[in-house]
């Protein structure tokens, strides 16, 4: 790859915040592209391969979150981070349906913020592992093929839906799964929205595979929207 | 008064004395019978008790057997009666004369006594018509004195507002202010009907709500005891109504100028988060990218963490501001306790300061229905507030309790002794209390949202205080068993 931390574009309408982000991440050593809205944004996107995106998800024209299904329909791999507020979790859970990989909360800090563009750049560049390849992140280790998880080197028994969880969650670690994608996985599209069962069904992973069930560092909770597997 | 009328009632017994003897006199002169004359003399008496009244009747009557003795019976021109037989008949005569005089004279009365009632009851209904259409912009007491003194024709009208401590006249007599005071304050009820001055205490119900003094003139009085009663009845209504229409109206303005500032609140919030947002965005950035030394950096931290304070301020008037724009909707899910006390280890043990947080589960459900989401945001918001009024480093206590029929969530902290004044107004939306503001940072919002919560999950809040030791904030849900 090349020696910039990556190649980010930022959609933003709101010029004082465009203009502070733009400033900082390029200081940092991100190759910066900016665009006012989300058509421009798409525009900017056929003329330069980025790497991420950062797109806000309130904005005059065709909005962060039309934007955001625009960009996946044709970019399938490039990660997206939405740029939302405070208390619109009903926004934030649609914009990761829309294909948004994650979400930063306005007033946000930078180091934060760089965090997670860095993981999903990190991300992006990794080359694809193929599906059956065994993931592991910290002591656990899921193998695919095999169906079987080990924490430090010892197998843990997990139940068939458990375990459909645990390899959604670590496939894309480090980002969150809403509460109905998980369920969707698990039974089936048009069960419904079973949360309870799902809190149960999490509860019972954190049991086996965390130190501290009550503090979880593996399997973590984004309030109101669903779950999330710890960055490798 | 009285006087006048005893005056009256002389000048027509001295009218029926030359009357009586010259009726006679011109019978006999025509040559009429006796009969005639006794009959005529009757009809006399009758006409006279009729219009005048008994005792002038009586008199004519006597007179009356006088003149017909006089001038009928013999001898003839002398009082003196010589046949008994005539004794009879002149006693027949008185009787008969004052039984007839006695009844016209009750018919008379009672028909006057009616037309009096009838009169009353006429100007009570205007009066009771006239209070309903009385001009409520205007001072109540003073339209009602004047109605009663117009429509009753009496010299002076006070009425005595007790609380709002005002004095309302009319009438061309003047009104001893003392005494009205005084009839509200003994609780009297005066009849003067020899110089027609009538005090009354206003009352609702038992309770006295001020006093009425009403003084008619003595020679026409319309006014009898039960009118005063009936007037001062009305007056007390009339009263009442001012009084709750006034406190409707403040209330209404109140409302509005809460929902004045609640929309100036609101857009100032709006406006203030972008450009907070970038503040924060910029001061994290600079903090971020380079190698401050100690003034830059210092300086920098501190705009950061100023900004952010102001972000979190804005942000929890937008919040609350939401809550009372919409009908909340309440999700209401099973929570496990367990799950809520771990986000409270999270989400508000880090943000108390100093204060560590004990939790205390001494419920026999270990869950809870409730939207997970308002429940939570209601508990961080007595945690909050308890965190900024807690003594320093003292603990703070999260505690759930069930009752028969409740879920109570409480959160106690040491010290910040809440007046018992205070202790419903603090939930009032912009409510602080005195000296709160110089205590701790605030926008007298948290406690309302909570309430607000609490109330659509239809529960309540409250909170205990002792001067001593500590105060505790309550949350009572109703406490929803779903037997499977």
């Amino acid at each position: 790859m090349d020696d910039s931390q990556g190649r980010l574009l930022i959609v933003e309408d709101d010029t004082a915040l465009r203009r502070s982000l733009r400033t900082t991440l390029d200081v940092l050593g991100f190759d910066i592209g900016e665009a006012a809205n989300g058509e421009d944004g798409l525009i900017r996107l056929r003329m330069v391969d980025y790497e991420a995106v950062l797109l806000d998800i309130n904005m005059p024209g065709i909005g962060g979150i039309e934007t955001c299904r625009r960009i996946r329909r044709i970019y399938t791999k490039l990660p997206i981070l939405m740029l939302t507020v405070r208390d619109s979790e009903d926004d934030k859970v649609e914009a990761l349906e829309a294909g948004a990989d994650d979400y930063v909360t306005k007033p946000f800090q930078t180091r934060e913020l760089t965090a997670r563009i860095r993981a999903a750049i990190r991300r992006f560049r990794a080359p694809e592992t193929p599906a059956e390849m065994s993931i592991t992140n910290g002591a656990i280790t899921l193998d695919p093929v095999r169906r079987l998880v080990e924490r430090a080197g010892i197998e843990v028994h997990l139940t068939p839906r458990e375990f459909d969880a645990l390899q959604l969650l670590m496939t894309h670690a480090g980002r969150p799964i809403t509460h109905a994608r998980l369920i969707a996985a698990l039974r089936g599209p048009g069960f419904g929205n079973d949360r309870a069962y799902l809190r149960v069904l999490i509860g019972q992973l954190r049991k086996k595979l965390e130190d501290d069930a009550a503090n979880p560092i593996y399997i973590l909770t984004d309030s109101y929207i669903g779950y999330r597997f710890r960055e490798p | 008064m009285k006087c006048t009328h005893v005056t009256k009632h002389l000048l027509q017994t001295i009218a029926i004395v030359p009357v009586v003897p010259l009726l006679t006199a011109v019978i006999y002169l025509s040559h009429g019978k006796a009969l005639t004359a006794g009959l005529i003399e009757l009809v006399l008496v009758m006409l006279i008790a009729f219009r005048w009244g008994f005792l002038e009747a009586a008199v004519a009557s006597v007179l009356a057997v006088a003149c017909l003795d006089y001038f009928y019976m013999p001898p003839i021109f002398s009082l003196y009666e010589r046949d008994p037989q005539d004794w009879i008949s002149s006693g027949i005569f008185v009787t008969v004369a004052l039984t007839a005089g006695h009844f016209a004279d009750r018919i008379k009365r009672k028909a006057l006594q009616t037309e009096s009632e009838r009169t009353s009851l006429e100007r009570l209904y205007l009066t009771s018509r006239d209070i309903l259409m009385l001009d409520r912009r205007e001072e109540v007491g003073a339209q009602l004195t004047r109605l009663i003194a117009d429509t009753f024709h009496v010299d002076a009208v006070a009425i005595w507002d007790a609380r709002e401590m005002r004095m309302d006249k009319a009438g061309k007599d003047a009104v001893p202010d003392d005494e009205v005071r005084a009839t509200y304050f003994h609780e009297l009820s005066v009849n003067d009907l020899v110089s027609c001055k009538f005090k009354r205490v206003l009352r609702l119900g038992i309770r006295p709500v001020g006093a009425i003094y009403i003084a008619g003139p003595s020679h026409e009085s319309h006014l009898d005891p039960r009118s005063v009663d009936a007037i001062a009845s009305l007056s007390a209504i009339a009263l009442e109504r001012a009084h709750s229409f006034a406190a409707e109206s403040n209330a209404e303005a109140a409302k509005r100028s809460e929902q004045l500032r609640s929309t100036v609140l609101d857009g100032l919030a709006h406006a203030f988060k972008t450009p907070l947002a970038t503040i924060q965005s910029a001061s994290s950035g600079l903090l971020e990218i380079s190698r401050l030394e100690y003034p830059a950096r210092e300086l920098a931290s501190l705009i950061d963490e100023q900004a952010t304070r102001l972000a979190k301020l804005t942000n929890q008037v937008l919040q609350t501001a939401e809550l009372d724009q919409r009908q909340l909707e309440v999700d209401h899910e099973r929570i496990r306790l367990d799950q809520l006390f771990r986000f409270f280890r999270a989400e508000a043990a880090p943000t108390l300061m100093d204060h560590p947080l004990r939790i205390v589960d001494e419920t026999s459900d270990n869950y809870v229905w409730a939207d997970t989401r308002l429940l939570e945001m209601a508990l961080l918001q007595l945690l909050d507030n308890a965190s900024k009024y807690a003594s320093p480093r003292s603990p703070i206590t999260l505690r759930v309790t069930t009752t028969g029929t409740e879920v109570v969530f409480n959160v106690q902290n040491e010290g910040s002794f809440i007046a018992p004044e205070e202790r419903l107004r603090i939930f009032q939306r912009f409510y602080r209390s005195p000296g709160s503001q110089h205590k701790a940072p605030g926008t007298g919002i948290g406690l309302s949202v909570a309430k607000r919560i609490a109330e659509a999950h239809t529960g309540r809040v409250w909170v205990e205080s002792d001067s001593e030791a500590s105060t505790t904030f309550f949350l009572a849900l109703p406490r929803i068993r779903l037997e499977a």
